[in-house]
């Protein structure tokens, strides 16, 4: 067969131009530290790295979004325990108040000092965060979910929502309670009772401490009005359902002087003494029924032990009722706070476990972006050592070969 | 015949061979050369009582070593070669744009929904929502800059099939010159063939086939040339010029049209080629990526984009912004192309619009469309494939167009069409509506400047299957618009080294016959040379003779 001398030069350029262009490859591999240059190299491993990447960009912004999460819920638990050394201070000063042997003034001084305890607890209920917006005011950031007006009565304005945030691919975190949910609430599902006696009353009936002594009676749930009328003094229970609708009555029953306990029927007691007078009355509503509103209930504490009650039997009664009352309602609020921030804590918990998924998720995107594109450094290194040597093997046999001409050998 | 005209013969073949061997060596590297070799024979004998007595050498002619069907083999895959390569050297330019997945598209669209989560996240923090609103600034950006790429790619082949056309018809031209003087040649020399001249001839045949596949057939001394279904290029003696006109379809686009003889004073009147009758050759190679993979690209970024603009917007105006008003769109999406046929009858003013359906981004497909209207019906084709979608309907409303609605204008006439590309320049189209980052309807309906909900549904689109009939979100869109591109580059590459193979064999098998090697030509010179230093001997022989002769009388 004939080589044409043409062909010849171009068979080893051409040798020697692969050679180069798979040099020049892997030695692109190796500087970028990319298996693939360009995506044609693996077009499957290059589609499949933009999603990966996605993934992962998507997991990073997810852990970006936890921060803020665990920023909101960690300014929430800190308002939250001010909250709850503030109500535990307000809770000793009402068994303060409980105190029989107190004078007016002593009462006086006590009124202030709840009256100081409130304002404190307004400002941390409008607590704000860094933006300036409040932090119990759900989707209304700029809207103060408490105000007290002239009067210094406070209530608690129509905000709503809660502040959620994207903390991993199917969960969304709520990151704010609203602050009707913290001061002004029964922790959801509790089944106890308040009681409560009229301002009108002038007996000394003082009733307290509401039992609910079969979980499962008939009237538990329901609400009462104990009513007292008539000579001999007897009492008429209206019972009313959740919905307020009236849902029967008991009675009249007569009054033994001297009780202690008196029945509601149906699983529920409380404890009553003294002796009231006909046209008083008592009620005893669930929590549920109740205004729990912490400032109002201060209110009425504050209002009840700033009116002098010393030497008067039954103011002092009254005194008792409206202490009781408060107690009770602190109570139930104080519990909720707890609540609400031991789900705070989970929540916190929750992101930090959500954190380790997200670090590890990353990691995983990282080892299979490595594994989609980043060079193996050994095999290219070896594979460069190799196309070298076909270069230099190339460009050898090209220089020895077009050197054995007739034409350079010379005339003999 | 004495001893010294045997010489001369002798003398003559040698020297007519030392000279076409010098003519192979001077060709040696020349594109297109065959090899050249004297022809030579006995020139007899003369009868004589003594037997047959020879008369030296003669020279019969000279030829090319030529083999026509291995050159033919050589011309097509070089073609097929030039095809590729021009198919190649322009999808790299897409792959290489796709080359580095931490820029572009896809980080900005990542970094879009990042920001609308920071948002989600806060959204009463005027420093998120400006952000956003830079991050959206700048997905619009690359996304209009990887479409404005694929648009100037578009000009840049305009320009190349125009260039390229004209090229053509100057080699046919040339070729149309080689046949007069091949033909003259043949006139005066009727018995020997005019080697270097048909090399010549060759040589522009073979560089036309770079730029296009032709084919040849030869009549007489003169060869015909013809292109694609057999449109003629070069007819006896008549060039039928190939033309770059734009499409009647597409304005935009440039395409092949041949010329066809009217009939009057031999005017020609230009009809135009479909673009995949064209193939090889760098145009062949041109038209095919157009069609194949430039426009499939850009229709699927524009869908992207539209899914984008159509899912963002509906969702962002559900929501409520910072000052308590509704949302409103958050990008601007153009409307799907529609262009008119230039063939169009304009006497009933038909004129067809259409506009993208808001929620069926779903449904869009990537592709073009024609509507076409035959006067009683409208049928919808996919375009350049021509199949049907859906049946023909009287009525506009009975045809559709997947994710758009159309809306006609005017009376048709029978005979009307129009292209529809829905996507095509939606990325180009695609800007940003929203300045103000207080207009971000980061809240829903509820309002408040601390509700992130209408955000977080807004982040979650990034996610969300919402192209594709429910198999794609945005990113993996795009993630399969880089696949295809790079899918077509990896088999060009292939296709090309294979075809590169096919071309150094090709080469081999015709050298082997046409091709010079200088070690034979050098060893043919030794030989020709020692024919001559023999055949003078002859000569001197001869005259010694004769010398010989006349010193026997002194």
């Amino acid at each position: 067969m004939r080589i044409s001398s043409n062909q010849f030069f171009q068979t080893g350029l051409n040798a020697i131009n692969n050679q180069q262009a798979g040099l020049m490859h892997v030695y692109q591999q190796i500087s970028s530290g990319q298996r693939m240059v360009t995506p044609a190299d693996d077009p499957l491993a290059a589609s499949q790295a933009i999603n990966i990447a996605q993934s992962q960009s998507i997991n990073t912004q997810f852990a970006a979004n936890r921060q803020v999460a665990s920023r909101n819920l960690g300014t929430e638990d800190n308002v939250l325990a001010s909250v709850t050394t503030q109500m535990q201070s307000i809770k000793a000063g009402l068994v303060q108040a409980g105190n029989g042997a107190l004078s007016d003034v002593d009462r006086n001084t006590l009124a202030d000092t709840l009256s100081n305890a409130k304002s404190n607890l307004l400002a941390l209920a409008n607590s704000t965060d860094d933006n300036g917006q409040y932090i119990f005011s759900g989707w209304q950031g700029t809207q103060a979910p408490f105000v007290a007006n002239a009067a210094g009565t406070v209530s608690s304005t129509a905000v709503s929502g809660q502040r959620r945030v994207q903390v991993d691919p199917t969960s969304q975190m709520a990151t704010s309670d609203l602050g009707t949910d913290i001061f002004a609430r029964a922790t959801p599902g509790t089944q106890g009772y308040l009681t409560a006696a009229a301002s009108a009353n002038t007996g000394t009936g003082q009733i307290a401490t509401p039992t609910v002594t079969n979980p499962v009676g008939s009237n538990v749930g329901k609400n009462f009005a104990i009513s007292f009328s008539g000579s001999p003094l007897q009492y008429t229970i209206a019972m009313t359902d959740s919905l307020g609708a009236p849902a029967g009555t008991v009675g009249p029953l007569a009054y033994q002087t001297g009780s202690t306990v008196l029945d509601m029927t149906g699983g529920v007691q409380v404890q009553f003494s003294g002796q009231p007078n006909a046209g008083d009355t008592f009620a005893v509503n669930t929590t549920a029924s109740t205004d729990l509103n912490v400032f109002g209930t201060l209110d009425s504490v504050i209002a009840a032990l700033k009116s002098p009650a010393g030497g008067n039997a039954a103011a002092s009664a009254k005194l008792s009722n409206a202490v009781s009352n408060a107690m009770q309602k602190i109570s139930v609020n104080y519990d909720n706070i707890l609540t609400v921030r031991a789900s705070v804590g989970t929540r916190l918990n929750q992101v930090d476990a959500l954190n380790a998924n997200g670090t590890s998720r990353n990691l995983g995107y990282t080892t299979q972006l490595t594994q989609l594109e980043s060079v193996d450094y050994y095999s290219a290194s070896t594979e460069l050592q190799l196309r070298q040597s076909a270069l230099d093997a190339a460009s050898l046999a090209f220089k020895k070969i077009q050197g054995n001409s007739l034409f350079n050998a010379g005339t003999a | 015949m004495n001893l010294a005209n045997l010489g001369l013969t002798g003398l003559n073949a040698a020297q007519l061979r030392l000279q076409t061997a010098g003519h192979n060596i001077n060709n040696a590297a020349t594109d297109g050369y065959n090899r050249q070799t004297v022809l030579v024979s006995s020139a007899g004998a003369i009868s004589t009582g003594s037997g047959y007595i020879g008369q030296g050498v003669q020279v019969d002619s000279i030829n090319r070593s030529y083999d026509s069907f291995l050159s033919q083999q050589l011309v097509n895959s070089q073609s097929g070669g030039a095809a590729l390569d021009a198919y190649g050297n322009q999808i790299a330019q897409v792959n290489n744009l796709f080359a580095d997945r931490t820029v572009g598209v896809s980080p900005a669209l990542q970094k879009f929904f990042n920001g609308m989560q920071t948002v989600a996240s806060s959204p009463s923090d005027s420093a998120a929502r400006q952000d956003l609103l830079g991050r959206a600034g700048s997905l619009v950006t690359n996304i209009n800059s990887a479409s404005a790429f694929l648009n100037e790619q578009r000009n840049n082949i305009n320009t190349q099939i125009s260039t390229t056309v004209t090229q053509i018809n100057s080699y046919v031209d040339r070729i149309k010159d080689l046949n007069h003087q091949i033909t003259i040649a043949q006139a005066g020399n009727p018995t020997q063939p005019p080697n270097d001249l048909l090399d010549q001839r060759d040589q522009v045949v073979s560089q036309l086939s770079q730029l296009v596949n032709v084919k040849t057939s030869v009549q007489g001394g003169s060869i015909n040339l013809t292109v694609g279904n057999g449109q003629v290029l070069l007819g006896g003696d008549t060039v039928f010029p190939l033309q770059a006109v734009a499409s009647a379809a597409d304005p935009s686009r440039t395409v092949v049209a041949y010329s066809v003889a009217s009939g009057v004073n031999g005017t020609t009147i230009p009809v135009e080629m479909p673009d995949q009758a064209i193939t090889g050759g760098s145009l062949g190679g041109l038209l095919s990526y157009r069609s194949q993979a430039l426009d499939t690209a850009q229709n699927e970024l524009g869908r992207m984009a539209a899914g984008l603009a159509m899912n963002v917007n509906t969702q962002h105006d559900k929501g409520v912004d910072l000052n308590g008003a509704p949302g409103t769109d958050f990008f601007k999406l153009g409307s799907p192309k529609v262009i008119p046929n230039a063939g169009n009858n304009t006497v009933g003013g038909a004129a067809l619009s259409a506009s993208f359906v808001t929620t069926a981004s779903n449904q869009l497909t990537g592709l073009d469309y024609q509507v076409k209207f035959d006067g009683t019906n409208y049928s919808v084709f996919t375009s350049p494939a021509g199949n049907q979608v859906g049946a023909a309907s009287p009525s506009l409303a009975g045809v559709g167009i997947p994710g758009l609605s159309l809306t006609l204008s005017g009376t048709p006439a029978a005979g009307d069409s129009w292209l529809v590309q829905p996507t095509r320049t939606a990325a180009d189209d695609l800007k940003l509506q929203i300045s103000d980052p207080a207009k971000i309807a980061a809240a829903d309906i509820t309002g408040g400047s601390a509700n992130g909900v209408n955000a977080l549904a807004l982040a979650q689109l990034q996610t969300s299957k919402v192209l594709g009939s429910g198999t794609m979100s945005l990113n993996e869109s795009y993630s399969q618009i880089v696949n295809k591109v790079a899918v077509l580059t990896q088999q060009n590459t292939t296709a090309s080294m294979a075809q590169t193979a096919l071309i150094q064999q090709n080469t081999a098998a015709q050298q082997a016959v046409s091709g010079v090697n200088l070690n034979e030509e050098y060893v043919n010179l030794d030989n020709y040379q020692q024919q001559f230093q023999a055949a003078s001997r002859l000569i001197s022989v001869s005259s010694k003779l004769f010398d010989t002769l006349l010193g026997m009388g002194a």
